[in-house]
């Protein structure tokens, strides 16, 4: 399941500072550690997001403080669980499974021919090339090949280049309003979202 | 080095520039995304006429490992 926050506008600094007092010490530090208040607010959702959903879908009222794997990927640990965080400027996004996933959310920015060049492969940049959208079709392949990159848990390790997107599940949406793109990459085929214009 | 690596990503992540320090992480103190990163990657190409392959980004951690990939680099 996805759970999906994209209307940041309305996230008050007092819904900010409460949500802040109640997340556990080990997460709230986390977030404090970011210069900017919007990436703390950002933070703080993207936890907020994973407590409703691990309530909401399995029943748990706790979330153990994550462990990571060597390229940082993070994981509850002692429990068969699977989760996937992601926040850009325009949206937090968090997935819960039973199943490896991963999840990607960007905000559709002008096409940057350098990026596309590293990130690309040679039929993706000629796709590119002809196309009447590039600024949507970049950030489309940008989060599919982000969101392969999460499940996989190699960040940005895993060359992007060579990534074959056809060998995975992957789903996309583009929120053309709110300007940007959400990508998961899971096992099976049960994908549900949830938007929340509350949290 | 340090200050304009410090300038040029003050100006991308719009975060006053006193506040950035060598040990700064870009993604855990700084705000960056993985974009913003291979973004970033591209101005420094741009800016110190280097080229930054792939398999170093993942080392980019903080603004020092910038700094210090520029100046070895640089010096080549």
């Amino acid at each position: 399941m996805i759970y999906l926050y994209d209307t940041f506008e309305n996230y008050s600094d007092e819904q900010y500072l409460k949500h802040l007092a109640s997340l556990p010490a080990w997460r709230r530090e986390k977030a404090l550690q970011y210069k900017k208040l919007d990436d703390r607010k950002r933070s703080v959702l993207a936890f907020v997001l994973l407590q409703r959903a691990l309530r909401e879908e399995y029943g748990m009222t706790e979330v153990p403080e994550f462990v990571y794997n060597e390229f940082g990927k993070p994981s509850l640990p002692n429990l068969p669980l699977h989760f996937s965080l992601s926040h850009c400027k325009d949206a937090v996004a968090c997935a819960v499974s039973d199943h490896n996933i991963g999840i990607d959310v960007e905000s559709i920015v002008p096409y940057n021919p350098d990026v596309a060049r590293r990130i690309c492969t040679a039929a993706e940049l000629e796709m590119l090339e002809q196309s009447d959208n590039k600024d949507v079709d970049f950030i489309k392949l940008w989060t599919i090949k982000e969101a392969i990159s999460k499940y996989e848990g190699l960040g940005l390790s895993l060359q992007f280049a060579g990534i074959d997107a056809e060998k995975y599940n992957t789903h996309t949406q583009i929120c053309y309003e709110k300007k940007y793109c959400i990508t998961v990459c899971y096992e099976r085929s049960e994908i549900g979202f949830k938007k929340l214009s509350v949290c | 080095m340090l200050d304009k690596v410090i300038s040029i990503i003050s100006e991308y992540q719009d975060i006053p520039a006193d506040t950035i320090h060598a040990d700064s992480h870009l993604v855990n103190d700084l705000g960056f995304t993985s974009y913003d990163v291979v973004s970033l990657v591209g101005k420094f190409e741009d800016e110190f006429d280097i080229e930054v392959p792939d398999r170093k980004i993942k080392l980019m951690k903080t603004v020092d490992d910038i700094v210090k990939f520029i100046e070895a680099a640089t010096e080549e």
